[in-house]
């Protein structure tokens, strides 16, 4: 498996983020979905097959990027998607939750593109 | 029979009538062309996005140089620092670099200048995070012109500005000005400023040893105890505050005299919070029985943070403390503390003599749970 013709999920309201993201992995020929805010996320989890990577912002309106990993993780099929937490909350707290719940990995804003993309292209090598 | 317009009443009335329904009439007009404006800048605005968004993604993210560029539009200055900026806040490494490169190419230094003179705080505050993120060296004077500005929260974007420019030559004019304005918002100054923490910090400690020195030159003329330590007790509390906002850490011996039982409440707090490893828990020992029980409560607190299973039993009388908040703060510390494991704890509270103690330890626990190393 590779980035190429995998699927990645963001999730964050700044759209400027979103933007830069979507530029970033739809270059390396990944299917890319943005939405906006939590509750549209749940909505798609529930509608939709996985995709293959989430990106997620932790500070979401409506429903926290916290409560969208938790309803991931019980979800039937969502429950192994692999998950980046993006946010500028960078205490030892919110990091720690964020793996406590599930999380995969966890990136401080701001984004540096070649690391979130080093980051995410990790869950597609092969190891030796 | 109509009444006449001779008569005084009906006049008055037909005039207050009559200019009200114009004024109305006015307003209306006024609120539709203000309606009609917001709508065409929005539309502005958006054509902007439109149109530069795409252009600065890719300056920023392609390594193959910069994309030909649209023209920009009498009125798009604004715009333009608004989204650069944004586009610099959202980005580290080598993307911000070539945004920053576009920036200079831009001209973005010469149209960020007249914003710093906006009447709009907003303007002038992406103005001089532009000026900022450029690091155009010629905006240091027109800056450093702009840091006694009276709005805390311009001053902070100015002071992140010259970091920025020059973290060495800025950090001792941000700290003297840090200094000065104890009014500032402390976890926005921190926040803002958190990039340059580190070069702050050689300031703030050298002001801290210059009230150092101030209270041994007091000392060694022997004034009587309890006398204020030779330095002004708002300044340097007040210092405190910022070093602990700003990641200091100060030796314990720069803190030492204020750890003592006579000075003010204030200092000794501060310089509690201010305290790092177990080097400093000899003089927070020694304040657990301070007659102020918010010392006690800080002291409580940093037993905490410091402490070792010597101090197990110092908290446990805490616990046992008269004063609610004092009682709340040693039940969390034992409630994290890694050398009593939670059912042995569970015991020896069990055993105190104290109804209260008892109560706040077993609510705390209830809302804390053990340690897991």
């Amino acid at each position: 498996m590779s980035l190429k013709s995998s699927s990645l999920l963001i999730v964050d309201d700044d759209r400027l983020t979103t933007s830069l993201l979507e530029f970033v992995f739809s270059r390396q020929q990944m299917t890319v979905t943005a939405l906006h805010d939590g509750q549209s996320a749940s909505g798609y989890i529930e509608s939709h097959d996985p995709v293959d990577v989430v990106l997620m912002e932790v500070l979401l309106p409506q429903v926290n990027g916290f409560e969208l990993l938790e309803d991931m993780r019980r979800h039937p099929t969502w429950k192994d998607t692999k998950v980046v937490m993006l946010s500028a909350k960078e205490s030892l707290a919110d990091i720690q939750r964020a793996f406590a719940l599930g999380a995969d990995d966890y990136l401080v804003k701001p984004i540096d593109p070649q690391e979130v993309l080093a980051r995410v292209g990790r869950f597609f090598m092969r190891r030796p | 029979m109509w009444p006449s317009l001779a008569d005084p009443y009906w006049t008055a009335s037909f005039w207050v009538g009559g200019i009200t329904l114009g004024l109305t009439g006015v307003l209306l007009v006024v609120l539709f062309v203000l309606k009609l404006t917001a709508q065409s800048r929005l539309r502005q605005d958006h054509r902007f996005d439109r149109t530069w968004q795409p252009v600065l993604i890719r300056a920023a993210l392609d390594e193959d140089g910069v994309p030909a560029l649209p023209t920009l539009r009498r009125g798009d200055d604004w715009r333009l620092i608004k989204l650069w900026v944004r586009f610099q806040s959202s980005l580290k490494g080598s993307a911000r670099e070539r945004l920053r490169d576009l920036g200079l190419q831009l001209q973005c230094q010469h149209r960020a200048r007249p914003l710093l003179n906006s009447p709009h705080r907003s303007e002038q505050i992406f103005g001089i995070l532009c000026l900022g993120y450029l690091r155009d060296e010629s905006a240091w004077p027109l800056l450093v012109s702009r840091l006694d500005d009276v709005r805390n929260s311009v001053f902070i974007y100015v002071a992140w500005a010259l970091l920025q420019l020059s973290p060495e030559r800025a950090s001792p004019i941000v700290v003297d000005q840090l200094l000065r304005r104890r009014d500032l918002n402390v976890l926005q100054a921190s926040t803002v400023l958190r990039p340059f923490r580190r070069v702050l910090h050689e300031p703030l400690l050298l002001q801290l040893s210059l009230h150092l020195s101030l209270h041994v030159a007091r000392a060694s003329t022997n004034e009587a105890p309890g006398e204020p330590s030779g330095t002004d007790p708002a300044a340097l509390a007040w210092l405190f505050r910022l070093g602990l906002a700003l990641g200091l850490t100060p030796t314990v011996d720069t803190l030492r005299p204020w750890l003592q039982a006579d000075q003010p409440m204030d200092l000794i707090i501060g310089a509690m919070r201010l305290l790092q490893g177990p080097e400093g828990l000899e003089p927070v020992r020694a304040l657990a029985n301070h007659p102020d029980w918010q010392v006690r409560t800080q002291v409580a607190v940093a037993l905490g943070r410091l402490g070792d299973s010597n101090d197990v039993d110092l908290l446990m009388q805490l616990l046992m403390d008269s004063q609610w908040w004092v009682r709340y703060r040693a039940a969390q510390s034992l409630a994290t503390t890694p050398f009593v494991d939670r059912a042995a704890m569970q015991a020896r509270v069990s055993s105190l003599p104290d109804r209260y103690a008892r109560d706040m330890a077993h609510q705390v626990f209830l809302e804390i749970p053990a340690p897991s190393w």
